[in-house]
């Protein structure tokens, strides 16, 4: 048994007093402008109206209970519910996730297994489309989603977002990298052909990488702004992002004590899910790191 | 008729060529061990018993069967990986059948076998473990019993020791001889460790550059290498090659060289013209033997001495040559000692000095 001794600290001079007094200062500082205008925010949600005009943007509510702004948010006098925006981000994010899960694990199995000619073409195709600008490409992207019909629907968001970006091709790349050849061989030798040594074996291996895939993804998908306001603005098919910059718009006309409410009710989802996920956004974030 | 028969199989991979005219038969239940360096081409040649790798000139053929140009799944072959390639995701269990349920094997029929071969490498406890719960001998077992329930023609081993410990080698090496003892299931086993080469194996394949140098059964490749190379890799400590001269007059051989002025059995040496020529005398250290009397061939100084509990061994030099001989433990031998040394001439080798091939 180890025999616990009292710990000993240096002691505290001036010097070393002040450089904490330094960095503390520095972290509360910085947590405060990130606080900030989510307090804003929250606290303007719950303000009438008329009180939201009147008082300053970081002063509290005077009722911590008044909830119309939500129930304005959540039920609109006119265009769809919150829910129905909600239940449409829902769809776009879970079957382009599905999608791009299938696409990219496949195109990195056969990318890193098979030595094939054009092979490093294909992966500088990949990489060098990150250097095209969005913004020179919507007009084509338009033509070619009304091409196949499916401009102005919720599925031109999912045709968009299933295709892999060169970062989930490479993170499924290392992964795959990372499971023995002679995992492929012996299920060869088995009497496994691709497919099966690709369904059965590879891709539920492949599941950390999947979730990290998954993870930056939802992200972004429930974040991005500019691809549902381009490709689908029906009504009935507004993602939360597009419902909120409606709220905001020239022609709106409610209060900006709901479009706080709005916000909040948006990040809600992605702080729930955080606080379920965020082990594998760790792991995900640091796995290229430790792996190398 | 031989059970497994490789005829002048080459490989290339581009200008490379990795097998260079390799022909061999090996009897059933025969426990074939392809021995080399690394690089020499062994596990090329696993390889492509297996199938996995494809497009070389020959022919191979396993149980009376051409398999030269069959999928590696229609060979009716069965492979343990180096890193044993189970699939983490999956159960003891469902590793064992996974061959069985790709080919549509009934579920009676795959659990029945499952546990048979659970019973037989005593897998029991263990069917609904992960691979990562498993020590290194446990997963070698798994990986066996993935083997067995195939019920293959032949059993295919690519340095499976290779990744466990010194103590854990030993065991797991100990269960495949009992195991091969058991079921006497024709093996081809790759390693470029001449101890499990020589404990393992009915029949050794000695490689070097893509090439057979020697195939003989572990004591004949010992007691009889085919040349320097063979000598040399096999054997720890090396053998002693003492440089020197073989004179040949009317059918009895003398070798002269470090000291030494002999003459050599006639059994030892093939027909030998008469003449001289330049050789080495491939001694092995334990057919020394430490004399006290006058009757020695050299004398040995001692440089430094290995004691290995069993044995001890000194090494040292004659006549500028570095020369390991084996003692008695019980002797006692301190560095800077001269020690009076006689070989036992008839398990001696002699091999030419320019071409390395044994006269």
């Amino acid at each position: 048994m180890t025999v616990r001794r009292p710990k000993r600290r240096r002691p505290l001079t001036l010097a070393r007093l002040a450089v904490r007094v330094l960095q503390y200062g520095t972290l509360v500082f910085f947590s405060f402008i990130v606080l900030l205008p989510l307090w804003s925010v929250l606290a303007g949600s719950l303000k009438t109206p008329l009180e939201y005009l009147a008082t300053s943007h970081t002063a509290p509510p005077q009722n911590w209970f008044n909830f119309e702004n939500f129930k304005a948010v959540l039920f609109p006098a006119y265009g769809p519910s919150f829910f129905q925006a909600f239940f449409n981000t829902l769809v776009v994010m879970i079957s382009s996730i599905i999608l791009l899960v299938m696409f990219g694990s496949m195109a990195a199995f056969v990318l890193d297994r098979f030595r094939f000619h054009g092979r490093m073409v294909i992966l500088a195709i990949y990489a060098g489309l990150v250097a095209v600008p969005g913004i020179l490409t919507p007009i084509a992207t338009f033509q070619v989603l009304q091409f196949f019909g499916l401009a102005n629907t919720r599925w031109a968001l999912v045709a968009l977002y299933s295709g892999a970006d060169i970062v989930s091709l490479l993170i499924f790349i290392q992964f795959i990298r990372g499971i023995s050849t002679e995992i492929d061989d012996s299920a060869r030798i088995e009497g496994a052909n691709y497919f099966q040594i690709f369904f059965k074996l590879i891709l539920p291996m492949l599941s950390p990488a999947i979730a990290t895939v998954a993870i930056l993804r939802s992200v972004y998908i429930y974040n991005d702004f500019v691809l549902p306001y381009l490709y689908s603005n029906r009504p009935e098919d507004w993602t939360v992002s597009i419902m909120l910059y409606n709220f905001t718009g020239l022609t709106a006309t409610v209060s900006q004590a709901v479009v706080a409410a709005g916000a909040v009710l948006v990040i809600l989802p992605t702080l729930i899910g955080f606080f379920f996920v965020q082990r594998y956004i760790y792991a995900g974030i640091t796995q290229g790191a430790v792996k190398g | 008729m031989s059970f497994l028969k490789l005829e002048n199989v080459s490989k290339s991979f581009g200008s490379f060529q990795a097998l260079k005219d390799v022909s061999f038969e090996a009897e059933a239940g025969a426990f074939v061990v392809l021995l080399g360096p690394s690089g020499c081409g062994k596990s090329t040649l696993l390889r492509l018993i297996t199938g996995l790798t494809e497009d070389h000139d020959g022919e191979i053929y396993i149980n009376d069967r051409r398999v030269t140009d069959l999928d590696p799944k229609d060979r009716r072959v069965a492979m343990v990986f180096q890193s044993y390639a189970l699939y983490p995701h999956l159960s003891v269990a469902k590793n064992i059948s996974f061959g069985m349920e790709i080919n549509h094997v009934p579920k009676a029929e795959r659990d029945r076998r499952v546990l048979e071969a659970a019973k037989a490498l005593q897998l029991e406890p263990l069917l609904d473990r992960l691979p990562a719960q498993l020590s290194g001998g446990q997963r070698q077992r798994v990986a066996i019993g993935r083997c067995l329930v195939r019920e293959p023609d032949l059993f295919l081993f690519d340095e499976p020791l290779s990744n466990l410990d010194a103590k854990l080698r030993h065991d797991t090496r100990v269960e495949l001889k009992h195991l091969h003892q058991r079921l006497k299931a024709t093996t081809v086993y790759v390693t470029h460790d001449q101890h499990e080469a020589m404990t393992l194996a009915t029949l050794v394949v000695l490689m070097k550059d893509g090439e057979i140098v020697q195939m003989a059964s572990p004591t004949e490749l010992y007691a009889r290498p085919a040349n320097r190379f063979a000598a040399t890799f096999i054997g720890s400590p090396q053998i002693n090659l003492i440089p020197g001269k073989l004179i040949t007059r009317s059918g009895r051989s003398s070798f002269e060289g470090a000291g030494m002025k002999v003459e050599l059995p006639a059994a030892i040496l093939g027909s030998v013209a008469d003449g001289e020529r330049q050789v080495e005398l491939g001694l092995r250290s334990e057919d020394a033997r430490i004399v006290t009397d006058g009757d020695l061939h050299h004398s040995l100084a001692v440089d430094y001495v290995e004691p290995t509990g069993a044995d001890l061994f000194a090494n040292g030099l004659v006549d500028g040559h570095v020369v390991v001989v084996r003692a008695d433990r019980s002797v006692k031998i301190a560095p800077g000692d001269s020690l009076n040394v006689k070989w036992k001439l008839d398990a001696a080798n002699v091999f030419d000095a320019a071409s390395g091939q044994r006269i």
